[in-house]
C-alpha cells in the first residue's frame, strides 16, 4: 500500500474513533432526560401534595392556594414538568426547605467531602482488589484463592454501615489508635483555607503538614469501610476474567514461546482488565449508595449525609437533587469507562 | 472397541475437512472439567438458608424472651440468660434477631420473586417479539440503570412512605430492569434454536413457543442471577432499616437493630449491633454462595 | 499392541542417513480428571528425523496433538505420564527443569497452533508479540527486535511488513494470522518446528498457500518439521515420513511413500480409501 493510501487508512480509523466517541457523548442526553423525568414523576405522583410541607396545618384555603401558586402547583402537570426541566437545565435543582438555600449550592458545598472519601475508597478497592484477584486466579483452588474468595465475599455480603461500626469499635473504642466519628477533622481544629475543598490537598497547599496528618487519620476508617465494599466485586471479577485469560489459547502460545511467568501473567492480565474496567464503572454507583451509609456512621459532612437529613425532614427537593446529581455523575463515569475501553482495547476501535 | 478414549488434549480439533472421515467408536469432544470448587460453597449456602427459614418459622411460636419486651435488664453482656445480651431498652437481642429473620427473609424473597416473575414475562415478550417493544424496554432499562440502586430505593420509599408492602413493591420495581434484560438476552440467544423452529413448524403458537419451550431452558441462568440479586436486596432492606426509612419504628429488623446499637459501640456495648450484622452476613453470604454454585452450572459463558 | 515399533526411517529413505532430532519412546499416560483414568496415550513410539518433514496423521482425539504438546512439556496439567520418554537431542524433556525448558521453547522447538487468530494476543500488536520472543531468547534491544519482527514477517511473505507489525491480530485474515504465527515460531531460528493442524478452518486456496509456504521455509533452511494433519493429500505432496495414529496408539510408521502406497494397517487403508487419494494417484 502506498504512503498516501496508508495515511488515508489512518485518517479513516481516526474518524471512526472520533465518531464513536461522539455517539457515546450524545447518548448521555436521552439518559439524563430520562433520569430527570423519572425523578419528577416519582416526586409528583408518589409523594402527594407538597403544599402541606410549606403551609402550616391550620392554613385556610386562600393561603394554601397562594402557596400552591408560588410553587407553581396550580398549573397542569405537563407545564410543571417543563418548568422543572427548564430549571434543571439552568442548574437550578430547587430550594431545600430545611436549609432554605438552593439544593445545587448545598450539594456543591458538600461535594468535596464525599469526593475525597469516594476517590480514596475507589483507589483502595482497585489497588488492593486487582492484585488479590490476580493472586487468586494464579493460585486457583489453592489456599490463597480460598482466602481471597472469602475476603472478597465479605466485602459484598457485609453491610457497609456495620463494617464501619465494627472498625470504630476496634480501632477507636478498644485500641484507641484512630480517631472517632467526628467528621473530617478533630473537634475544634479549624480547616485550611478552601481552595479545592479536598482537605488533603488544601492542607498541603497551606503548608500545614500536621493538619494534613490529622485529616488523613480521620479519613482512614471511612475510606477503608467504603473501599472494602468496592474491593469485593473488583477482586471477584478480576479473578474470574484472569482465570479465563490464563486458560486462553494466546496464553498457551506465550508459554510455548518460552516466556517467563511475569510476562505470561501480564499477557493474561492486559486482557483480563477489560471486564474489570466495566466493574469499576459499576462500582462508582455503589460508592454513591455506600456514601450515604458510611457518612451516617462517621458523621462525615458530605452529600450522602445531606441526603439522609433530607429524608428525615421529608425535604423532597433536596433528596431529588441529590439523586439527579448522583445519576448524572454515574452516567459520566460510565462514559469515561467507555472511552477508556476505546483506549485499551484495540478491537473496539475497528 | 471399548469407549476408553477420552479427548486427546485441551485442543479441540474440528473434524470434517480433509481426509478425516473414519470416526468409529465414541470420542468425547470436550475436556472433562474438574469438579467446580463452588460445590462445597453451594451446599453451605443451601444449608444456611434452610437454617434461616427454620429460625423464621420457629420465631412465630417461640423465642427465649419477648422480642418487644421492654423493661428487662438494660445492656446486659452476652451470656446467660441473654445469649446475645440486651439493648438499651432491655430487649433481648437474641429474640429480636430471631424475629427480624422473618421480616428480612420475607421482604427479600417476596420482592425478588415479584421482580423475577414480572421481569421474566416482560423480558421474554421483548426478546421473542423484538422490534418495537424490545427497543422501548431497552431504552427504559438504560435510564433506570443510571440510578444507583440504593438511592433510587431511598427516593421511592421516602415518597411512598414506610411499610413492609411498600418496601417489597419498591425493591421489586428497582430490581425489575435487570431481570428483564437477562430474560431478554437468554430468550434472544435461543430464538433460532432448532427445537424452537421445530415447535413452530408443528404449529405451536408463538407465545407457547416462547413460554413453554424457550423460557424453561433459560431458567437456570435466571435463578443464578436471582440468588445474587437476593443478596443485594437483603443488603438494601437492611440499609433502609439502618437509615430508618424502611419499616415503622419498633419493628425488629436487622438494619434498624444495628442503628439502635450504634451509640452503644462508642461506649463499648458492641453486642447490640454486632449480632444482627452477623445475621445479615450469614444470609447475604449464603445467597452469594448459592448464586455462585448455580452460576457454575448454568453460566452461558461456561457452558459454551 | 499393533504399533510398528521397529521403525528405522533412515534405512528406507533415499537421502543420506539422518539422525533423529527427537525420539518418543513408549510414551503413555492418562488424564487424572477422567473418571476411569483410562490411558489416552498407549506406548507412543516414533522419531523425527533431522531435516525432514514428518506427518502425524490421525482422527480427532487420536492423541496426536497431546503428544505434540508433550514435546514442549506444555500438555494439560491433568495429564499424568505413566511410561516412556521424549528425548530431544538426547535429553529426556520430562527430566528438565522449568528454566531449561523455557530456553528450549520458542528458541529450539517452536509450535504453531490451529486457530492463529485465537492463538495471538488480541491486546498487543503482532510486532510487539514477535519482538517479545526475540528479546526473550536473543536479548535484542527494542529497536533490533522490531527490525527482526519486520524481517520475520517479510520471510513469510506478508506484504508491507513495516505497516503490518503495528497492527493487531483482529486486523489480519485467518491465513495472514497463520503466517504471523509461523513468523513468530521461526524468528529465533528453531531446530524443530511443530505445526498442529495449521490449515484447519482456512479456505482451501489459503490452505494450499500456507502449506506451500511451510514446505518452502523448511526445505530452504533444512528445518526439521513435524506436521500434524488429517489431510492425506498434504501428506502425499509434502512430507518425507508419516506416522498414523488412532485412539492413543501409533498404528503405522514409515516413509511417506511406503505408508501411502503400501499401507500395512487396515485403518490406514480405510483412511486412504476415504480420502480418494488412491484413485487420484
Amino acid at each position: 500500500m502506498s504512503r498516501l493510501g496508508e495515511t488515508m487508512v489512518n485518517f479513516h480509523e481516526e474518524m471512526r474513533t472520533a465518531r464513536l466517541v461522539f455517539t457515546r457523548l450524545l447518548w448521555i442526553i436521552p439518559v439524563a432526560a430520562g433520569v430527570m423525568t423519572i425523578t419528577f414523576f416519582v416526586g409528583r405522583v408518589f409523594s402527594g401534595d407538597p403544599t402541606n410541607l410549606y403551609a402550616p396545618p391550620q392554613a385556610d384555603a386562600a393561603l394554601r392556594a397562594k402557596v400552591r401558586a408560588s410553587l407553581g402547583l396550580d398549573k397542569p402537570l405537563i407545564n410543571q414538568y417543563f418548568t422543572y426541566l427548564k430549571d434543571l437545565l439552568h442548574g437550578n435543582l430547587g430550594t431545600s426547605f430545611t436549609t432554605g438555600r438552593g439544593v445545587g449550592s448545598d450539594l456543591l458545598e458538600r461535594m468535596p467531602a464525599t469526593l475525597e472519601l469516594g476517590t480514596i475508597a475507589l483507589a483502595l478497592g482497585i489497588v488492593i482488589g486487582i492484585p488479590l484477584g490476580v493472586v487468586a486466579a494464579v493460585k486457583r483452588d489453592k489456599w490463597p484463592d480460598f482466602m481471597v474468595r472469602v475476603f472478597s465475599l465479605g466485602g459484598m455480603a457485609l453491610p457497609a454501615f456495620w463494617v464501619g461500626l465494627i472498625l470504630l469499635w476496634l480501632f477507636f473504642v478498644s485500641w484507641g489508635i484512630l480517631p472517632g466519628p467526628v467528621g473530617r477533622l478533630p473537634v475544634n481544629v479549624p480547616g485550611p483555607p478552601t481552595v479545592t475543598g479536598f482537605l488533603l490537598v488544601d492542607s498541603l497547599l497551606a503548608g500545614n503538614l500536621s493538619l494534613w496528618w490529622q485529616a488523613a487519620r480521620q479519613l482512614i476508617l471511612p475510606s477503608l469501610t467504603l473501599g472494602y465494599g468496592a474491593l469485593g466485586p473488583i477482586a471477584r471479577v478480576t479473578r474470574a476474567s484472569m482465570v479465563d485469560a490464563l486458560e486462553s489459547e494466546y496464553v498457551r502460545t506465550a508459554v510455548a514461546m518460552g516466556h517467563r511467568r511475569p510476562t505470561i501473567w501480564w499477557y493474561a492480565l492486559r486482557n483480563a482488565l477489560l471486564p474489570v474496567l466495566t466493574m469499576i464503572g459499576t462500582t462508582v454507583g455503589y460508592l454513591f449508595s455506600g456514601a450515604v451509609l458510611v457518612e451516617a456512621v462517621f458523621g462525615w459532612p458530605g452529600v450522602g449525609a445531606y441526603a439522609l437529613q433530607a429524608i428525615q425532614n421529608s425535604d423532597f427537593a433536596a433528596l431529588q437533587g441529590f439523586v439527579i446529581y448522583a445519576a448524572v455523575l454515574f452516567v459520566v463515569c460510565y462514559l469515561i469507562v467507555d472511552l477508556l475501553y476505546l483506549a485499551i482495547d484495540p478491537r473496539t476501535r475497528a | 472397541m471399548t469407549p476408553t478414549t477420552r479427548s486427546a488434549a485441551g485442543v479441540a480439533e474440528p473434524s470434517g475437512s480433509g481426509g478425516d472421515t473414519e470416526t468409529a467408536g465414541p470420542v468425547a469432544k470436550t475436556r472433562r472439567r474438574p469438579p467446580p470448587a463452588g460445590a462445597l460453597g453451594f451446599r453451605i449456602g443451601v444449608g444456611l438458608l434452610a437454617g434461616y427459614l427454620v429460625v423464621a418459622i420457629i420465631s412465630y411460636f417461640w423465642t427465649p424472651f419477648d422480642p418487644l419486651g421492654v423493661g428487662g435488664d438494660v445492656l446486659v453482656k452476652p451470656g446467660t440468660p441473654y445469649l446475645f445480651g440486651t439493648d438499651r431498652l432491655g430487649e433481648d437481642v437474641f429474640s429480636r434477631t430471631m424475629v427480624a429473620t422473618r421480616y428480612d427473609l420475607a421482604i427479600t424473597v417476596a420482592s425478588v420473586a415479584l421482580a423475577l416473575v414480572l421481569g421474566t414475562i416482560l423480558g421474554t415478550i421483548g426478546g421473542y417479539y423484538g422490534k418495537f417493544w424490545d427497543g422501548a424496554i431497552m431504552r427504559a432499562i438504560e435510564t433506570f440503570n443510571a440510578f444507583p440502586t440504593l438511592l433510587f430505593a431511598m427516593l421511592i420509599v421516602s415518597a411512598v412512605g414506610p411499610g413492609i408492602l411498600n418496601i417489597i413493591v419498591v425493591l421489586a420495581f428497582v430490581g425489575l430492569p435487570s431481570y428483564l434484560r437477562l430474560a431478554r438476552a437468554e430468550v434472544m440467544s435461543r430464538k433460532t434454536w432448532q427445537f424452537a423452529e421445530a415447535a413452530r413448524m408443528v404449529g405451536c403458537r408463538s407465545w407457547r413457543v416462547a413460554f413453554r419451550h424457550l423460557l424453561p431452558n433459560s431458567i437456570g441462568p435466571l435463578l443464578a442471577f436471582t440468588a445474587v440479586n437476593a443478596a443485594w436486596v437483603a443488603l438494601i432492606t437492611a440499609s433502609l432499616g439502618y437509615l430508618g426509612i424502611g419499616l415503622q419504628p419498633g419493628v425488629p429488623e436487622w438494619g434498624s437493630m444495628i442503628a439502635n446499637g450504634q451509640d452503644g459501640i462508642i461506649t463499648g456495648q458492641w453486642w447490640v449491633s454486632f449480632f444482627p450484622g452477623m445475621a445479615i452476613l450469614g444470609m447475604t453470604g449464603s445467597l452469594y454462595l448459592l448464586g455462585d454454585g448455580l452460576g457454575d452450572r448454568f453460566d452461558p459463558r461456561r457452558r459454551r | 499392541m499393533s504399533a510398528d515399533t521397529a521403525f528405522d526411517p533412515a534405512a528406507r529413505h533415499s537421502s543420506p542417513v539422518r539422525e533423529p532430532i527427537l525420539e518418543i519412546d513408549n510414551y503413555g499416560g492418562y488424564f487424572s480428571t477422567s473418571a476411569d483414568q483410562a490411558p489416552v496415550l498407549k506406548g507412543i513410539t516414533y522419531s523425527l528425523a533431522r531435516g525432514a518433514i514428518t506427518a502425524i496423521v490421525g482422527e480427532t482425539g487420536s492423541g496426536k496433538s497431546l503428544t505434540a504438546l508433550s514435546m514442549l512439556q506444555i500438555q494439560p496439567a491433568s495429564f499424568v505420564r505413566t511410561s516412556g520418554r521424549i528425548l530431544f537431542d538426547g535429553q529426556d524433556l520430562a527430566e528438565l527443569d522449568e528454566r531449561t525448558l523455557r530456553g528450549i521453547r520458542g528458541a529450539r522447538i517452536s509450535m504453531v497452533f490451529q486457530d492463529a487468530r485465537a492463538a495471538l494476543n488480541p491486546i498487543f500488536t503482532v510486532g510487539r508479540q514477535i519482538a517479545d520472543v526475540c528479546r526473550l531468547h536473543q536479548g535484542l534491544s527494542r529497536n533490533e527486535a522490531r527490525d527482526a519482527a519486520i524481517a520475520a514477517l517479510r520471510l513469510v511473505h506478508i506484504p508491507d511488513p513495516e505497516r503490518r507489525v503495528r497492527q493487531y491480530p483482529h486486523e489480519f485474515s485467518g491465513g495472514m494470522a497463520q503466517r504471523v504465527m509461523i513468523a513468530m515460531a521461526l524468528v529465533c531460528k528453531p531446530e524443530l518446528l511443530i505445526l498442529d493442524e495449521p490449515t484447519t478452518g482456512l479456505d482451501v486456496t489459503i490452505q494450499a498457500e500456507i502449506i506451500t509456504l511451510i514446505t518452502e521455509l523448511c526445505r530452504e533452511s533444512d528445518l526439521t518439521t513435524c506436521l500434524i494433519t488429517h489431510d492425506l493429500g498434504v501428506v502425499a505432496e509434502t512430507c518425507d515420513y508419516a506416522v498414523v495414529m488412532r485412539r492413543g496408539e501409533v498404528l503405522e510408521t514409515g516413509t511417506c511413500e511406503q505408508v501411502l502406497t503400501a499401507p500395512r494397517h487396515e485403518y490406514t487403508q480405510q483412511l486412504l480409501a476415504a480420502s480418494r487419494l488412491v484413485d487420484n494417484a
